[in-house]
């Protein structure tokens, strides 16, 4: 989901991946997005990229760490729980996150 | 924490650096800091980061007179040197990343592993800095890891391979990987498919030190072209490297041949390893969907003059069960042609130099026919048993091609070339 002061109204699986894949960075060519991450061992996380990537918690750190130690980008910014992403998505309408059903609020539009 | 990040990064890194432009490099991730802190900050990024990778493991092989090694570069391994050998497959690297502004960046990466003179002296293996001219246009200069192949530029992270080293059929036809110089990456999308585009030219020195003798493999005018589509799960690769090389250490064979007038010159002339054009091409697929995976590559190398050229292929597939992974590889080397030369023409010269001839002929066939040929079976497995760490056990059955040495080094008296040897590979690897 992003801000409701987004110019994202929708994306698609493949492209939701590759967002927080770090492969695609600019949306119809002009709009930044910037993807915000749950903690490292939350169920919100594992299930988000089992949903979209495909990726298990182990598979995802071998991904990142080939893309880190070639210096060609490093992992989305991590934040603590759901009211973090909100709280961040409601201040930049670049940023796009992933929450618990039920924490999502009138602030954010829901994606998906 | 600007003055945690100056600290740690000037004590840690500046000792190993010695070239001008790497100190340059070094520098400017620094001393950067002072001024665009506060505008990174602001965008929300990480100015500085620090990452480590490692491997320690041990290497068994059942061939005690010859020594089975990490890569062709490096004198001694596991076998004749030692019953288990930590030199295979173990590494240790760090790196700091900066971010400047949303445009520009720069890498360090320190690599600790065993090298040609048998030390594990920290290497810099990357140190560039980068400008982001669009998201999905950035050029790079300083010292980076030519992805030649699919994994070139990854080979050393063990963590984020199912296996416990890529196969050594296809990843040491051509051991030179550093590229000093400049890389251009571009991006493009079109509906769910990306195209990949890596360019680079630049220059490079490898050491190597095998069977008593040592010294540098010299590139230049290394080009690299690299294209990549990817899909979903599916990834397919082409690249293509031409370059210039010398290798210095064959130049007495070649100034002692030119002692012996015109056929020698001849003889020289076609053999010499002296700025000869070399030419490596490859493809591989990738199709990765998370519950399983499969992939190949082929790559084939040309080196005009002595060096010659072979080619090599592997196929590998896995199945991800929980947190384990079994995998098999199947792979295979072999010269692109069987060369000798009769050399110079023992019946046509005074019978004093007869001897020396033929220890020429004798040597410069010696050095053609030293092209691995061998076909390696592996099976393995991958446990990741906790966060960031993954334990990896490997089997390996190599078989040499008769006659033939393989990428084995260190012979000792009573070694049978052509023959078969298992290989048991043990490792832990972590990502920090």
């Amino acid at each position: 989901m992003v801000s409701v002061h987004s110019s994202i109204m929708k994306l698609s699986n493949d492209e939701i991946a590759d967002i927080f894949l770090g492969k695609l960075k600019v949306l119809n060519g002009s709009t930044g997005v910037a993807p915000l991450d749950q903690a490292e061992g939350s169920a919100e996380r594992a299930a988000f990229y089992l949903k979209f990537t495909g990726k298990s918690q182990a598979q995802l750190k071998a991904f990142w760490s080939k893309v880190i130690f070639t210096g060609r980008g490093r992992p989305p910014r991590m934040l603590a729980n759901d009211a973090e992403v909100i709280r961040a998505l409601q201040e930049d309408s670049r940023a796009i996150g992933y929450v618990e059903r039920n924490s999502a609020d009138a602030t954010v539009r829901i994606l998906r | 924490m600007t003055e945690h990040c100056a600290r740690t990064g000037r004590g840690t890194y500046y000792p190993v650096m010695n070239a001008t432009l790497l100190k340059t490099i070094g520098a400017v991730l620094v001393l950067g800091f002072v001024q665009p802190v506060v505008r990174a900050a602001e965008a929300g990024d990480d100015i500085l980061a620090f990452d480590a990778f490692g491997t320690l493991g041990v290497v068994h092989s059942s061939e005690g007179r010859a020594d089975f090694t990490r890569n062709t570069l490096v004198p001694s391994g596991a076998g004749a040197s030692q019953d288990w050998s930590p030199k295979v497959d173990s590494v240790l690297a760090g790196q700091v990343s900066a971010r400047f502004t949303r445009q520009l960046s720069a890498v360090l990466q320190v690599v600790s592993e065993q090298r040609d003179d048998d030390s594990y002296r920290p290497r810099i293996e990357w140190a560039n800095i980068k400008y982001e001219i669009t998201p999905d246009l950035t050029v790079a200069a300083g010292r980076i890891v030519s992805p030649i192949l699919m994994l070139t530029d990854t080979r050393r992270i063990s963590f984020a391979h199912p296996w416990i080293r890529p196969p050594q059929e296809v990843y040491e036809l051509y051991p030179v990987t550093n590229n000093d110089g400049v890389n251009l990456r571009w991006r493009v999308r079109l509906g769910g498919t990306t195209h990949l585009m890596d360019l680079a030219y630049g220059s490079s020195d490898t050491h190597y030190s095998r069977n008593g003798s040592a010294g540098a493999a010299r590139a230049r005018k290394q080009f690299l072209l690299r294209s990549t589509l990817e899909r979903g799960a599916l990834s397919f690769s082409v690249g293509y490297s031409p370059a210039e090389l010398t290798l210095p250490a064959f130049g007495p064979l070649f100034d002692a041949f030119r002692q012996f007038g015109a056929p020698g010159e001849a003889i020289a002339e076609r053999y010499s390893a002296e700025h000869r054009s070399t030419r490596y091409i490859g493809a591989g697929v990738n199709y990765d969907p998370g519950r399983w995976f499969a992939m190949g590559e082929w790559a084939q190398v040309k080196i005009k003059g002595v060096l010659g050229g072979h080619w090599g292929w592997y196929a590998s597939t896995g199945l991800r069960i929980g947190s384990i992974t079994p995998y098999m590889i199947w792979a295979q080397t072999r010269p692109s042609r069987q060369r000798s030369e009769p050399g110079l023409d023992l019946d046509t010269l005074p019978p004093e130099s007869v001897p020396v001839a033929a220890a020429l002929n004798a040597q410069l066939n010696a050095a053609l026919a030293n092209v691995p040929d061998q076909t390696t079976l592996s099976a393995g497995v991958r446990w990741d048993f906790a966060r960031s760490l993954c334990l990896k056990l490997q089997y390996d059955h190599v078989d040499l091609a008769s006659g033939n040495a393989g990428t084995l080094t260190n012979f000792q008296s009573g070694f049978q070339s052509g023959g078969k040897l298992n290989v048991l590979g043990v490792s832990v690897s972590f990502v920090l």
